[in-house]
C-alpha cells in the first residue's frame, strides 16, 4: 500500500481531478461521524498543526459518494466501511477499533528484528515506548502481575496495569486508551520500585493519559476534568490554588458532594487554610510563553 | 552548602502550618533557605497527565530560578520534591528532552542546565547536614510518652530517593525518636493516601484512608506524624468523611513533623501551626512544655529567612 501523505487541501484537490467535490466542512462532518478516519497531527516548523491523511483516503470518499448515490445511509455505509477495512486492510482495521479511527505514526521496527515495517497493531505500544523516558522496556514485560498486586487502586480499574500491558502488546489499542486504569493510578510509584523488568509503570501510565488526551477519549473519569481545571489555574496564576480548583471543579461535578464540600471548606477556611484570592506570579507572562512553546514542540513529536 | 528554597503552592494556605513550622524550626537550627524568587506550581501529578514537555518546563523554570551560589535545592512538599528530582534526572539523561525544554524555557529568557544541584528534602537535610545527635540536643520538651505512627506516603521515598528505602524507610522514625517520642512500628507508613482520589472518586481515596487509618488506630497511635501536605489534608481533612463511609471511629490527629519537632524544641505552638488541623490535636499534646510562657520564644520577621507568601499578605 503506498504511503503517501496528503493535506487536506491535497486530498480536495486530487477529488476535483477526478471530477468530485467534497467541503472542508463535509470532509470534517465524515471524519466525526467515523467515516474516514482522524488523520496524522503533525506541528509544523513554523508553528500550528496540520493533519496528514493516507492516500488511500481517496478511495474511501469514492466509496462513500458511490454508496449515497445508491442511497445508503451515513450509518450503513460506516458499517460497510468498516466490515471492508477488516477483510482487505489489516492496517485500517487494527487502527479502527470501536468505529474509531486511531493514528499513529508507522515506524520502523526497533525491537526483535530489524528494518522491517512493524506489524499492524504495535503502533501504540510503540508510541508510547518513543514518549516514555526509559519506556523501551515495556517491551520485555514478563506479565508476572507484580503491578497489578502491588497497585493500591487496582480494584478500581476496568483492567489492571498487567493486564492493560498485555493488550498493548496484543495492538487493542483504543480498548488501551479507553481504559480507566491510567486516570485511577494514583502515582504512589509501588510498582515501578518493585517491577522486576524496571519498568517505570506509573510514567507509562501518564504517557497513555496524554495520548488519550491527544485523541480526545477525555470521558472515562472525572480525573481528566479536574486535571484540566488544575491545569488551567496553573497556566493562569502561576501557582496551584486549592479553593479555585474545588469549586470550578465541583460547581460541574460531584453535584450531591457540594454540601459536604462546602462545609469542610469553611472549616479550612476557619482553619487559614484555604486562600479565597489566588497570587499570580510575577513572570505569569514569561510562564505562558514558555507553557505554550513548550506545548508546541511537544506537539510536533 | 547553600541551600536554595522551593516552598510548593500548598505551603501558601492547605498546609500553611507545614510551611510555618518549617522555617521557624529551620531558623532554630541555623538551617539559612533563600527562597526561589517566583516560583511556580510544580504541575503536581496533574499538569504531566496532559502534557509530558509542559510539566518538564514547569520543574526546569523553578530550577532555572535557583539564586545564584545556592548549590542545594530544598523542598517540603514530597509532590514537589519527586517532580523536581524527575525532571532534573531525565534532562540530565536525555539530551534530546533538555534541549527542547531549553528551547522552551529561552522563550521566558531563561536556561537551565540539568544536574547542577542537589535536589533534597527538608527531612534529608535534616538528617544529613543537621543531624541526629544535634537535633536530640536541642530538645528541652522531649515527646515521652507520645506514640507517633509515622507516615511517609509514597512520593518521599519512591520511586527511589537515593537516602531511603522506598518500601522500608526509617528516617522520619529516627527523627522522632531524637525528639523522644515512642515511635510505631508502622507497616502502612509508605502506603498511599490517595492523592487527588478524594476528589475524583472519593470511595476509591476513602478506602485507601481507612487502611492507613485503621493501622494507626489498632497499634494505639495517638497521632500521625506526616511528611506531605496532601497526606497531611487527606488524612485529616477526610476523617470523618471516612468514619461515615466505613462505621468507623478515627480520631487522630495528623501533624507535620516539622510542628513537632518545633514543639519538642520548645518553639511557640502558634507559631508552628498548632491547632490548625482539623482533627484538634491539643489533648494529645497537651503535655508538652511548649505551652509554658517561659519557652515563647518571639518570632523576629526580620530574621526569618523565608518571607511571608503573598497569599498570607491578602
Amino acid at each position: 500500500m503506498a504511503n503517501e501523505l496528503l493535506t487536506l487541501s491535497n486530498v480536495i484537490e486530487k477529488l476535483k481531478e477526478n471530477g468530485l467535490t467534497l467541503t472542508r466542512r463535509t470532509f470534517q462532518y465524515y471524519v466525526q461521524a467515523g467515516l474516514l478516519p482522524k488523520g496524522i497531527r503533525r506541528g509544523s516548523e513554523k508553528g500550528g498543526v496540520q493533519f496528514y491523511y493516507s492516500d488511500s483516503i481517496i478511495k474511501t470518499i469514492r466509496m462513500i459518494f458511490d454508496l449515497k448515490n445508491k442511497g445508503r445511509s451515513l450509518n450503513e455505509i460506516r458499517q460497510l466501511i468498516l466490515s471492508e477495512a477488516q477483510t482487505n486492510e489489516p492496517e485500517t482495521a487494527s487502527q479502527s477499533h470501536a468505529g474509531r479511527p486511531l493514528t499513529y505514526r508507522k515506524q520502523k521496527i526497533i525491537s526483535r528484528t530489524n528494518d522491517v515495517e512493524e506489524p499492524a497493531g504495535f503502533e501504540l505500544l510503540n508510541e508510547v515506548m518513543r514518549l516514555t523516558p526509559g519506556g523501551d522496556s515495556l517491551k520485555s514485560c514478563l506479565q508476572c502481575g507484580t503491578c497489578s498486586g502491588s497497585c493500591p487502586s487496582s480494584a478500581d480499574m476496568d483492567h489492571t496495569p498487567r493486564k492493560l500491558f498485555s493488550m498493548l502488546h496484543a495492538g487493542l489499542n483504543y480498548e488501551v486508551l479507553s481504559s480507566n486504569t491510567p486516570w485511577f493510578c494514583v502515582s504512589c510509584y509501588y510498582c515501578t520500585t518493585r517491577c522486576p523488568q524496571q519498568i517505570p509503570v506509573t510514567e507509562i501510565m501518564y504517557t497513555l493519559k496524554q495520548l488519550a488526551v491527544k485523541e480526545g477519549i477525555t470521558k472515562i473519569t472525572d480525573a481528566y476534568d479536574f486535571a484540566r481545571t488544575f491545569v488551567e489555574l496553573v497556566e493562569k496564576y502561576g501557582r496551584s490554588f486549592d479553593f479555585g480548583l474545588s469549586l470550578r471543579y465541583h460547581l460541574t461535578h460531584n453535584a450531591l458532594s457540594k454540601i459536604s464540600w462546602g462545609s469542610l471548606a469553611l472549616q479550612m477556611y476557619k482553619k487559614e487554610r484555604m486562600v479565597t484570592g489566588p497570587s499570580k506570579i510575577a513572570g505569569i507572562g514569561g510562564l505562558d510563553r514558555i507553557l505554550k512553546k513548550a506545548k508546541k514542540i511537544g506537539d510536533s513529536k | 552548602m547553600k541551600y536554595a528554597f522551593y516552598p510548593g503552592c500548598s505551603g501558601e494556605h492547605r498546609a500553611s502550618a507545614y510551611q510555618d513550622s518549617l522555617e521557624l524550626v529551620a531558623d532554630f537550627l541555623n538551617l539559612e533557605l533563600s527562597p526561589i524568587p517566583d516560583w511556580n506550581c510544580c504541575g503536581a501529578t496533574e499538569y504531566l497527565s496532559v502534557n509530558r514537555l509542559g510539566a518538564y518546563a514547569l520543574s526546569a523554570r523553578n530550577l532555572a530560578l535557583v539564586p545564584k551560589g545556592c548549590d542545594q535545592v530544598v523542598t517540603s512538599c514530597s509532590a514537589c520534591y519527586l517532580n523536581l528530582k524527575k525532571t532534573d534526572k531525565i534532562l540530565a539523561e536525555n539530551p534530546d528532552i533538555a534541549k527542547d525544554v531549553n528551547a522552551a524555557l529561552a522563550e521566558g529568557n531563561l536556561s537551565y542546565s540539568p544536574g547542577i544541584y542537589s535536589i533534597r528534602h527538608i527531612l534529608e537535610v535534616f538528617i544529613n547536614d543537621i543531624g541526629l545527635d544535634a537535633i536530640k540536643g536541642k530538645v528541652v520538651s522531649p515527646l515521652s510518652g507520645l506514640r507517633v505512627a509515622p507516615f511517609y506516603g509514597c512520593m518521599l521515598v519512591r520511586p527511589n530517593n537515593g537516602y531511603d528505602h522506598p518500601e522500608f524507610p526509617h528516617t522520619l522514625d529516627d527523627i522522632l525518636s531524637a525528639l523522644g517520642a515512642e515511635v510505631l512500628t508502622f507497616s502502612m507508613k509508605t502506603h498511599c493516601c490517595g492523592g487527588h482520589m478524594s476528589q475524583i472518586k472519593a470511595i476509591t481515596g476513602y478506602e485507601l484512608l481507612r487502611r492507613i487509618l485503621g493501622e494507626a488506630q489498632g497499634k494505639g497511635a495517638g497521632i500521625i506524624a506526616v511528611t506531605c501536605p496532601a497526606c497531611q489534608l487527606n488524612l485529616d481533612a477526610y476523617q470523618d468523611d471516612v468514619n461515615k463511609t466505613f462505621g468507623t471511629n478515627f480520631r487522630i490527629p495528623v501533624m507535620f513533623f516539622t510542628q513537632l519537632m518545633g514543639l519538642a524544641f520548645g518553639l511557640d505552638r502558634a507559631l508552628l501551626g498548632l491547632g490548625k488541623e482539623l482533627i484538634s490535636a491539643h489533648e494529645v499534646l497537651s503535655f508538652s512544655k511548649g505551652l509554658q510562657p517561659g519557652n515563647k520564644i518571639k518570632k523576629d520577621k526580620s530574621k526569618t529567612a523565608l518571607p511571608a507568601s503573598g497569599a498570607k499578605k491578602r
